[in-house]
Formats: structure tokens, sequence, C-alpha cells
């Protein structure tokens, strides 16, 4: 018996290697066309010795070596030997112990968290996550830059005289900042779409008021614009829950989605957009359209999936998302269904009963932090490493790659290469650009990096629409002590605010309430936490 | 030949006599014991340890454990005193009692129906597949699950609608959450925990139903007679594991499944820590409530073990 | 097993509801793997339009390709097998040296031990305290980061116990009798008498190695040393579109959906594969002699 168990045994081991192997043949066979294509990079950038042995971006006379910790991307794992990290040494003799960090936010955190915790702390440390890195910055572990960037750093220097925005983004409570700033260009919001074709087969014009997405939306319920003869429309809907309804709020001047942006700035003040008296006016209308149908009734669960389907079997006609989903939504639908004759307009955010129109960015222009720690040997070095990439010459690195690899100027503008744009596995431009190493820390960002690729279309729409921006609350830094306030009171305020905002929409909690909504969230202690909001913000302003 | 104490103690009692006796003709079994007891020194015992100190202190990662400044109990105090405190201990406890009613029943019953089917080729296959689902991410059911339920394009609506009912919109219906939500886990894991019980079915020995036969017992006295009481002590002692675990839910799928709109009957201990962790990674404050927790299930295993080992032959220790 | 005896009526109407519930049972199971296999294998256009049920609607294989195609695909699978074989080697022979000596009612200090064990159940100490041992331990970055801190699990320990425990005590006995020492009397006596507790116990631990996640991203530097999970998990992200118009653009969305699905199979079908293999121990009466109660 014993016998024929191990006979068993060894059978099932011995047909589990043999899969593998087989899986493992793929596998490797891949990684060999890697590891040609890496090999075969080198010998390009040898090459063009003119082009990257420029005396002033060495950073050291001998090469020096630093550890590294980021957040890898999920295309490619980070390696010194990537096309444009290789590039980087050749032109720095700086070299790299990368120590790569998971690429999905929660994961990247954890793993950050661990890394401080363990004491062993690399010489650079990058985070895109701004309250994990402040919340380390007051502790001792990095080392403040300051005097180092007004000696090291004349490119980050001038940019930041240019924009007095970025200094007080990176400001600790402490008044010191620890931080080289990942500087953006390319602005994420949202835009309102609606089906233009719907609008011209009913008769309508382009909804301006909130009056106007009213009716317009009751037309698409009831006049069966997608004439299958059912009434089965569902005008308008959202892939983000509430958030997704709760935008029609940004009419009222008062804009309470994400997570930041329940806080906004007015004269000067912190408010709450929950206890703020135009919220009442905000809900009632939202519940209005929820009442008569005219929006999502499955918006709690809807996820970008069941949002696509909607749009896709034209069922729903309207929708607010980013920029970038308004200009492609069009050819997904062909995608899915190439028949359709739809077409989406963009249209400017709805007025509000005081005449506002706005909608909020997404991005503050710091993006992603990197510290250097304060044990590290090569502090000089790393700000001058980092500064490099301000300048002009580093700045094409980090946004284009390498010149006759993954871009060439054509017209004095750079333009990506097929290798980039044309991948045989399909893979995104962004996704490219990692694969050649690219990775997002310090340096700053180029709007042709977005532009290079787009059509007249969407920077049209862009451009038509970025002037409806209104600023939100900047990112603020908290002492410990404000933290706890916010850590105690928060969470029990936010729980009670989402279940109660939720049920005021569908009509489970009648709108009579709302004074009580209020001041429960008042009684929970809303008033310490914008306290706390408004002392960091006056510090912000300083 | 040494003589084992086991023939001098089999009838219990087994510390009353020379206790270094006791130790010296044992030590193969304790020298057996020491890589499982530093195993649960090092890896579980100490990092717990630093745990309590977590939960009693404001810790911050960048200060470390002992240079963080003490807080004594003011994270236990905290939770015991959320506005929320009664309705996560309430919705904790009430998934777990329909998890312990139907879901810890399911693999029983999957496991005795299982034994009942004569051929063997059957059998095998129904253990093979109803095992999978365990493998599907929750993602995934989560999304089956929404979909089926939902009221535009769900199956379930669509047979309610064809008997001429209202539509519901089980999402958005405190009352639905829980026998929901216990609904999707035996779909789960009902298979993958019937394999236990199947095990234990193996060791009943085919003489006690060849003997009954003659006996002229029927199945249902067999099943009351041998096969249950040839499971008990599994089923008891799998039991008591789970009563520890009463102030336990898992956040991964409820995460995925509630929104706020059902919190009132959706919102557990754990997703309400996960959520003020995730805003602030605040360890201190889910470091307290686990222990919290943990306490509370400890309690509960005791008494259930006295108890069980009072009314049955079974008991953990 | 046995004779057609005198079937009652009964009995075949009890036989019939019994087939007809366990088809059920597997009609419900089989769903939400048919509908992951047919996402998989299904076009954009279906999937968009949410009209994909459990049959492939377009049917394709693109994103089996793009999941094959992902480098370390290979060696990450084969890292799992290791991780697999070797972890559940090591959790089944400390399970067995745990749940051996406190099965035995003999063994000094019986009940403070198995207290040890159940409350280290019920206590979890969380990630930093946990990632500090392991660190300070030098198995960063090592195998045995993933092999070690999570090698034994208090509930499958018990369970194993539990099964020791039914073994009937006159086995243990005679062979006493005969001389056997503990050690012999473990691996001649008990561990076969155990086969079927050992493969259930051993099948957990090998489903719980082979999904595990976390440990590998919280303890592993290195991407020759990941496993599989990581590396699905990586090819996941890699195609959740970025709201990038240029990217949106190229139909970047097109694939995502089918991708996610896909490598939920790659990653499963190994580990579903197991269980129909190791089924054969759990032979009805392996035990010989009477069982207690």
């Amino acid at each position: 018996m014993i016998k024929v168990k191990w006979k068993g045994a060894v059978s099932v081991f011995l047909s589990a290697i043999m899969a593998m192997s087989l899986l493992a043949g793929c596998g490797s066979k891949n990684e060999g066309d890697q590891a040609a294509q890496a090999s075969s990079q080198p010998a390009q950038t040898a090459s063009q010795p003119a082009q990257t042995a420029e005396a002033g971006a060495k950073v050291s006379e001998t090469p020096i070596k630093i550890s590294m910790f980021l957040q890898d991307s999920a295309d490619q794992a980070i390696s010194p030997d990537l096309p444009i990290i290789k590039e980087i040494t050749n032109r720095t003799n700086v070299s790299f112990d990368f120590i790569p960090g998971p690429a999905t936010e929660d994961q990247f955190r954890e793993k950050f968290n661990v890394t401080i915790a363990s004491g062993s702390i690399p010489d650079v440390v990058i985070s895109p996550y701004r309250d994990d890195m402040f919340k380390v910055s007051e502790q001792g572990i990095f080392e403040p830059l300051d005097e180092s960037i007004d000696k090291n750093a004349p490119n980050l220097k001038k940019l930041m005289g240019e924009n007095p925005e970025i200094i007080k983004q990176l400001r600790s409570n402490d008044g010191k900042n620890y931080f080289l700033p990942f500087l953006g260009a390319v602005k994420t919001f949202k835009v309102w779409m609606v089906r233009e074709d719907w609008l011209q087969k009913l008769n309508l014009n382009k909804p301006v008021t909130l009056d106007d997405w009213y009716s317009m939306l009751k037309a698409f319920k009831e006049k069966d614009p997608n004439g299958n003869g059912k009434q089965d429309e569902i005008p308008y809907t959202t892939r983000n829950t509430k958030a997704g309804l709760l935008s029609f709020m940004e009419a009222y001047r008062i804009s309470g989605f994400e997570a930041n942006e329940q806080f906004f700035i007015e004269d000067n003040k912190v408010k709450y957009a929950y206890t703020d008296p135009r919220f009442k006016d905000a809900i009632t209308y939202i519940n209005k359209l929820y009442k008569e149908g005219l929006v999502d009734p499955e918006y709690t669960t809807n996820d970008t999936k069941v949002w696509l389907s909607r749009i896709t079997n034209e069922v729903s006609g309207a929708c607010q998302d980013t920029t970038a989903r308004a200009y492609s939504l069009g050819g997904m639908i062909k995608a899915a269904n190439p028949s359709s004759t739809a077409s989406m307009a963009v249209v400017a955010p709805p007025k509000g009963p005081t005449g506002i129109q706005m909608t909020t960015s997404q991005m503050q222009p710091v993006r992603g932090f990197t510290a250097i720690s304060a044990n590290s040997k090569y502090k000089e070095e790393i700000v001058k490493l980092f500064d490099y990439f301000y300048g002009d010459e580093g700045s094409m690195l980090m946004n284009f790659g390498i010149e006759g690899q993954t871009y060439n100027m054509v017209d004095g503008k750079p333009q990506y290469t097929d290798a980039i744009t044309k991948d045989s596995q399909g893979r995104s431009i962004l996704s490219m650009l990692n694969v050649y190493g690219h990775r997002e820390w310090a340096y700053k960002q180029d709007v042709g990096y977005e532009d290079a690729l787009l059509d007249d279309q969407f920077v049209k729409y862009r451009n038509d629409m970025e002037q409806y921006i209104k600023p939100t609350i900047p990112a603020l830094s908290f002492t410990s002590d404000e933290r706890d306030v916010i850590n105690s009171k928060y969470t029990e305020i936010q729980t009670y605010k989402d279940e109660m905002i939720d049920k005021f929409i569908m009509g489970k909690e009648p709108l009579t309430n709302l004074d009580n909504f209020m001041n429960k969230i008042k009684s929970m202690g809303i008033d310490d936490v914008l306290k706390v909001e408004q002392a960091a913000y006056d510090r912000y302003n300083k | 030949m040494q003589k084992t104490p086991a023939l001098t103690e089999s009838k219990g009692k087994p510390y009353k006599t020379n206790k270094w006796k006791l130790l010296k003709s044992n030590y193969p079994l304790l020298l057996m014991f020491l890589p499982v007891f530093l195993y649960y020194v090092v890896f579980r015992y100490t990092p717990l340890l630093g745990a309590l100190i977590i939960s009693v202190k404001k810790y911050q990662p960048a200060l470390g454990i002992f240079r963080s400044k003490w807080a004594g109990l003011e994270y236990f105090d905290q939770f015991i005193n959320s506005v929320f405190f009664w309705r996560l201990i309430r919705n904790t406890l009430a998934i777990n009692m329909f998890q312990l009613v139907l879901g810890f029943t399911a693999p029983i019953i999957l496991a005795l129906l299982l034994n009942e089917v004569g051929s063997s080729k059957f059998k095998k296959l129904v253990q093979s597949v109803t095992y999978l689902p365990n493998f599907i991410s929750s993602v995934v059911v989560v999304g089956i699950v929404i979909v089926f339920l939902s009221p535009s394009t769900g199956l379930v609506n669509s047979i309610i609608a064809r008997f001429g009912a209202e539509k519901i919109n089980f999402m958005t219906e405190p009352n639905y959450f829980w026998i929901i939500y216990t609904l999707m886990v035996i779909w789960q894991t009902t298979g993958y925990s019937a394999i236990i019980y199947l095990a234990a079915l193996t060791g009943i020995s085919p003489e006690l139903y060849e003997a009954s036969k003659i006996d002229g017992a029927g199945r249902w006295k067999q099943l009351w007679h041998i096969t249950l009481p040839g499971i008990s002590s599994t089923i008891v002692i799998l039991l008591l594991m789970r009563l520890g675990n009463l102030l336990e839910v898992g956040y991964e799928s409820i995460i995925l499944l509630y929104n706020p709109s059902i919190y009132s009957t959706a919102d557990v201990i754990s997703t309400y820590v996960y959520r003020r962790g995730i805003l602030n990674g605040d360890y201190s404050f889910a470091s307290a409530v686990g222990f919290f927790q943990s306490v509370i299930g400890l309690v509960l295993i005791i008494t259930a073990n006295k108890i069980a080992k009072k009314y049955t032959e079974t008991s953990l220790w | 097993m046995g004779k057609i005896m005198k079937e009652t009526k009964g009995r075949i109407l009890f036989q019939y509801i019994n087939y007809t519930i366990l088809i059920i049972c597997m009609i419900v199971a089989l769903y939400p793997v048919l509908y992951v296999l047919a996402a998989s294998l299904s076009s954009y256009a279906f999937l968009a339009q949410g009209k994909v049920g459990i049959i492939p609607m377009g049917f394709n294989l693109e994103a089996y390709k793009r999941v094959l195609a992902y480098p370390m695909i290979g060696r990450s699978y084969l890292n799992t097998i290791f991780y697999t074989v070797s972890g559940t080697t090591i959790s089944l022979l400390l399970s067995i040296f745990g749940a051996y000596p406190l099965s035995r009612r003999y063994f000094p200090g019986k009940n403070f031990l198995t207290k040890v064990v159940v409350v280290a159940m019920l206590f979890s100490a969380g990630m930093i305290p946990t990632f500090l041992v392991v660190r300070s331990l030098g198995l960063y970055n090592t195998v045995w980061a993933i092999l070690l801190p999570t090698a034994i699990s208090s509930f499958n320990l018990v369970i194993l116990k539990t099964f020791f425990e039914q073994i009937p005590y006159e086995m243990e006995e005679s062979a006493a009798l005969d001389g056997c020492n503990h050690l012999q009397t473990l691996f001649i006596i008990i561990l076969p008498l155990a086969v079927p507790g050992l493969v259930t116990i051993g099948l957990f631990y090998a489903v719980s190695q082979w999904n595990s996640y976390f440990p590998a991203m919280l303890y592993l530097r290195d991407r020759e040393l990941v496993p599989i999970q990581i590396i699905l998990r990586d090819i996941v992200i890699q195609n959740q579109t970025n709201d990038l118009a240029i990217d949106l653009a190229k139909g970047a969305d097109q694939v995502s959906e089918s991708i996610k699905y896909a490598t939920i199979m790659v990653a499963t079908i190994p580990i579903m594969c197991v269980y129909p293999f190791v089924q054969k121990y759990f032979i009805k009466g392996v035990m010989i002699g009477s069982v207690k109660g």
C-alpha cells in the first residue's frame, strides 16, 4: 500500500514538473528575447558617446551607487539594465540598487510602512503618497533639503521661483522641506458628456443650466431616444458610485466627492461640504433626479463594467467622467457595436442657481515626493542627480526617453518612435516607456508628453473645459496631534455621512431630516476637524 | 524493553504519578514538539508581544515601537465609545450566527449526502466540482452576485417580475445583506470545507455498518448511531474553533459587496477598521481592536470548551 | 459498498432526491468557473455589453497569449511549485510533530501546549511586528521568509490532532507491547492510519501556499524569487486602464477585462487539478478495528 502511495505521489509530481517545464519553455524564450533586446540597446547608446558625455551631468567624479526605494511599474521590473536607467548611469556616474515596491496603492503603502519601520532606510525613498511621506518627514528619518537645494539644485530652484505653490506644497509643518517634487503637467479632470445624436433626435439643445439637465434627462427617459420601442433608458449613469451623482453639487459651488474635496476653501476659510446650507438644495435636486428614474438606480453598485455596458448598449446617454474617457468613449461604443451611430459631445458643467459653472482637477501640481535618508553618504550627489532631471536635457530623458530609440525630433518637437507607439502586444505608451526604464520620480513633466500623441479634438476638449476648473483645497500637512483629531473623529463622520447621503438620494430618509443630519455631524465633532484643517491651511499660506 | 507510561496511565489522571519519570519516558515526544514550540514562540508570540505594545502606544513606523509615545488604553476607548460600536458588534455577531447556523452545517450535509452515494465515480465527480468555487477570487464571485441580483439585468429580479411582483434592489435593502453574504460564502466554501468531514467519514469502520445491517437497522438508524457519532468529535472541534472567531468576519468580501446605503447591517468591525486604517495607516487602533476581538474570542472558546468537556467526550484541551 | 440487498422503495426515492440535489450543487459550483473561463475567451465587444454568460462569445485566445507572453511567467510558476511542494512538506512535518504529542493523553504539558496553539489561532500580530521578526532573523529576501512564518496553521494542527485522537488506542498499546518506541509507533502505526487526515490538511496547506501573495509582496525583493501570484497581479495591474487619453484611445481597455479572467484561470488550473488526484486516499475504512465512542 505504501509503495502504491509513493508511486502515485511521484507521478503527480513528475507530471506537474513536466507541465511546468512546458510553460517554462514559453516563458524563458521570452526572457531570452528581452535579454537580446536589452543587450542590443547598450550597443546603440555606446555608439553615441558624443551625446552622453555631458560634462555638466556628472554628479560625481568617481562612480557611486545609491539604494532607492520606489513604486515599481507592473509593466517591467525595475533593473539597472533597463536602457533609460543605463543612460542615466552613463551620464551621471550614479548607479542604482533598486528596492521596488508593489504597483498598487494599498500594497505599496504597506511595504512603505514596513520599510520605514525596519529602520534601515535606503538612500532615496520615493512615494507618490503625500500623507505617508509627510508623516515620516518630521521624525528625523529624512534629510532637510532647503540649503542643499539652494546650493546644488539650480534648475529646481529656478522652477520654485517661478511657481510659489511648489514650496508651499512641499513644506512640512516644522517649516522645512524634505522633498524633491515630481512636477506633473498632465491635468486630469472631469467633464460632462451627452449623446449628441439623441439631442438632435429629440430636438434638444445642449443643456446649460441644472433645469436644462433635468428636462433633457426627462426627455431621454420618456421619448425613447434609442428607438427600441421600450422605455428602458437609464438617462444618466456613472461608474463612481455616489460621487458620480454628487458631481451635480458643483453647480452649487460645493464640491464634495473625493476624499479630500469634502473640504473646500471659500474666503480663505476651510468649509465642509455636507454641513453647508447650499448642500440642502443640491441634495434636493439629486433626490429629484433619482426619484424620477433619471439617474442610474443601481449607482451604488455600479463599476466600470456596468457603466460601460449601459453606454455600449445605448441605454444611457449622459455621464460625467474624465477627459480621457470622454475622448475614447465614442471609439469604445463603436468597438462594441460597429453599427452604432452614437456620438458623444462634451458640454460645459451645469450652471447652478447663482450662475456658477465649475469642475475640479484631481491633480495637484506636486504629485510625487523624493526624499533622502538622513544617514545617506551621498546627500549632495543625490540632490545634484535629481536636479539634472529638472533641466532641459534631463527632462527630455525623463519625458521622452532616449533620442533615436524612444523618440525623434520632428520640427523641433519630440515624437515617440514606433517602438513606443506600435507595440506588437498592444501595450500602451506609458507601459512602453516603463519598459524602457522610465519611472515617476523627481522631475518635471512636459505637457508635450501627452500632446505628442493626441489629436486636435482631444486638445480642443481639454482646452475648452479647462476654464471651468476651480482650485480645490491644497494638500495640507498636519502635526501629529492634529492627525489624532482627524483619525479619531473622521472615520465616524465619514461612515455616518456616506450612509445618510445614499439614503437621502434614494429617498429612504426624508429630506426634512437634513437639519438633524447636519446637527448630528456637528455633534460628532466636524468643527474640531475643521479647526485642524484651518490651522493647517493657515500654515500653508504663511 | 522500555515500558511506556501509556500502559499504566491509560485510565486518565496522567499527572499524579512521578512527574520526573513521566518527563523522562516522554522525552522523544517533547523533543518532537520542540521545533513546533519554537515556531510558536518566534513567529507567533514574539510578534504578538510587539502588537500588544503597539496597541497601547501611538505607534509611528518612523519612530519604532519603543520610541513611539504611550497612548495607554486610548484606542480601546475610542473603539468602545464609538457611536457605531454596538452596531458593529451586532452586525458582526449576526453574520457569524448566520454562518454558524447555515454555513457551518452546509458542508456537513454535503458530506453526508456524498456518503450515501453508491457510485464512487459520481461521488468523486461531485467532490471535485463542488470544491472549485473556492479558487475563484472574491472579486469575481461578488461581481456575479451583484449582477445576479441587479434590478435592471439580474436573473432573480426578472423571475420576480415574471410573477408580477415588484422588483427588489437587493443591494440597497439592509434587510437582505446578512443572508446574501451568508449564501455567497456557502457557495464559495462548502465543497472545500466538506473535505474535512469526508476525511473523517473514512475513519468509520465498515464493519460497524455490516453489523448494524445484520441487526436490521435502517439507513436513518445508521446515520444517527454510526455515521454522526463517527464524525461528531470533528464537528465539535470545528465548532469550538469557529466559536473563537465569533467576533471576526473577514473584510475582503464585504468591502466588495457592501455599499454605504446598507452600512446599517453590512458594516462590521473589520470593515470599519479597514476604512480607518486605509485613510490613516492607523496601526495602533487596528491592533487595539484586534486584541479586543481576540480576547472576547478567547473567553468564548474557553467557555465553550468547558461546556463541550462536560457534555461530550470531545474538547480542545 | 456491499451488495444490493433488498432496497426499499423509500431508499430508491431517497437516492433520486440525493442525486438531484448533488447535481444541482455541481451546477451551482460550476457556474463561477465557467463564467471566468467564458469571460477569458470572449471578445471585447461582448464583454463590454455585458452579454457573456457561461459560454464564450467572440472566441479568442488573445488574453492567454498576453498573459503567457509576460516575462517571468515560467520562472515564477516554478517558484510557486517549489514553494508549494517544500512549504507543504515543512508544514505537514511540523504539524505532525505538533499534533502527535498533543494527541497523547500522557504527554506532559498537553493542556498548556494545546492552549499555546489555540491562542495563537485567535490572536494575530499583524503585519509590522511579524515583518520586524522576519527581518531581524535575517530571512528577508530569502525563500525561508515564504516558507517559515506561515509554516503552521493552528487550525490544521488541531484538526490533525483530532484525527490522531480518533485512532483506536489499542493499536498503540499493541505496538508498545511489540516493543515500538514513540517514533516507531508514529511512523509505522499512526501515520498510515491517518492518511485521510494528512491528505486533508496537506491539501489545505498546499492550497494556501499556492494562493499566497502577501508574504512574497512583503518579504521578497529579488524578482527571481517571486511566486506566480505576484506576477499575475502585475499583469492585471498593467492592463488596468490608467485614465490617460492616449492609452484609452489606443484601445487599452479592450483586452483588460478578459486578461483579468485569463490570469485567474492560469493561476488556479494547476491547483484545481490537485484534488481529484488526492481523492483516492479518502478510502473508506482505512482503520481497522473498533472505534471509540
